[in-house]
């Protein structure tokens, strides 16, 4: 399994907070802040999906807001607009897909099943799949806190790219999985 | 369709809901910007209009429709869920299968410059030597009814994508591998 965009969560170990690097707090610290400064977006669909619904699937404009934040909030720093990061016209197939399907409600709604889920919240063993985790410009995936519940075998970090990694450096996620995926013959 | 059917699928939005599109957009009833204010409160309405305007009068769905297209795609039904997924075989005899998930705001469009180097290595200045691809689209989209197979349920959360993934497409009686 290769995953990039991780979010990992404090163990609840104390040990494991005391041995945190410098990087590892600053990541941990942006996480905090996200919440509450930019997660307006995931206590509705976690919460009153269907009251979103009904704007996203009647109004083009609102959907493109809705969605283009996210475009420029999650790329790469580095990029000033979200069409520095990510090509216009691709942003805009996304956001046309959601809009002629009518799935924005639908979408939204994995977050309630997510946040109502108790299988997602509950302990697990650790996964002993091996896993390589990508970590680009914006996640704030934390190495001690991913070892605990995952098989890592390997840990990449990249100086560009942010959350839509795929769009934004497919070289660098590209050459990543087939570096992973050959050592896995 | 029964559970166990892969149909092939292609997308093709009637011309309709194109012009509705367009419709919608120029007729939005815009909001203002609070002066002095910027992205730190959410999107501007002075950036917002000029996407909305390039997306009304100058991005040719169409044109990107067909690039979609161009990728040999299939719907399914899985835990009474459908979905739409790509299916691109490798021009390498022996790859790897691969099964690419997106996230949300995603969807099948954050991989279009993935899927050449990874099946087609060689063609994209890549070594050959590995490759692969499967790709889904979609777990969670789809609920129009007109079509990309569309038809959401509750019950099914984030984990549902990981749960529908790795084996159970390819292990289809109708999927060669």
């Amino acid at each position: 399994m290769h995953v990039n965009a991780l979010v990992t969560f404090p163990t609840g170990d104390p040990a494991d907070m005391a041995a945190l690097t410098e990087a590892d707090r600053a990541r941990l610290e942006v996480m905090q802040q996200w919440q509450e400064r930019s997660g307006a977006y995931l206590q509705l669909q976690g919460t009153r999906p269907q009251t979103i619904a009904h704007a996203l699937t009647d109004s083009p404009a609102g959907l493109l807001a809705w969605i283009v934040e996210k475009f420029q909030d999650w790329t790469d720093p580095a990029a000033k607009l979200p069409e520095d990061a990510v090509d216009r016209d691709r942003i805009l197939t996304d956001v046309s897909i959601y809009w002629f399907t009518g799935t924005a409600g639908s979408a939204a709604h994995t977050y309630y099943e997510r946040f109502n889920d108790p299988a997602m919240w509950t302990p697990r063993d650790r996964g002993t799949v091996p896993t390589a985790i990508a970590v680009f410009t914006t996640d704030v995936t934390i190495r001690r806190f991913a070892d605990k519940v995952h098989h890592v075998v390997r840990w990449s970090e990249f100086s560009r790219g942010g959350h839509f990694a795929a769009l934004e450096a497919p070289d660098l996620l590209g050459a990543d999985l087939r570096a992973f995926f050959r050592t896995l013959d | 369709m029964t559970n166990n059917d892969i149909t092939a699928y292609r997308i093709a939005v009637p011309q309709a809901d194109l012009d509705d599109l367009r419709e919608r957009l120029t007729r939005t009833r815009w909001t203002r910007d609070l002066p002095g204010t910027g992205w730190e409160r959410g999107v501007p309405a002075s950036y917002l209009r000029e996407l909305a305007a390039y997306w009304a009068t100058g991005y040719d769905w169409r044109a990107h429709e067909a690039a979609l297209n161009a990728y040999p795609q299939f719907v399914t039904t899985i835990d009474g869920a459908q979905l739409q997924f790509l299916h691109v075989r490798s021009a390498e005899p022996d790859a790897t299968p691969l099964l690419l998930l997106h996230g949300w705001p995603g969807s099948i469009v954050e991989f279009a410059d993935l899927i050449g180097p990874l099946t087609d290595p060689a063609a994209h200045g890549a070594d050959p030597a590995t490759t692969a691809t499967a790709c889904r689209a979609e777990t969670w989209a789809r609920s129009s009814p007109r079509s990309w197979a569309a038809r959401p349920r509750s019950g099914s959360s984030a984990c549902t994508s990981t749960r529908w993934s790795p084996s159970r497409p390819v292990t289809r009686p109708t999927w060669p591998r």
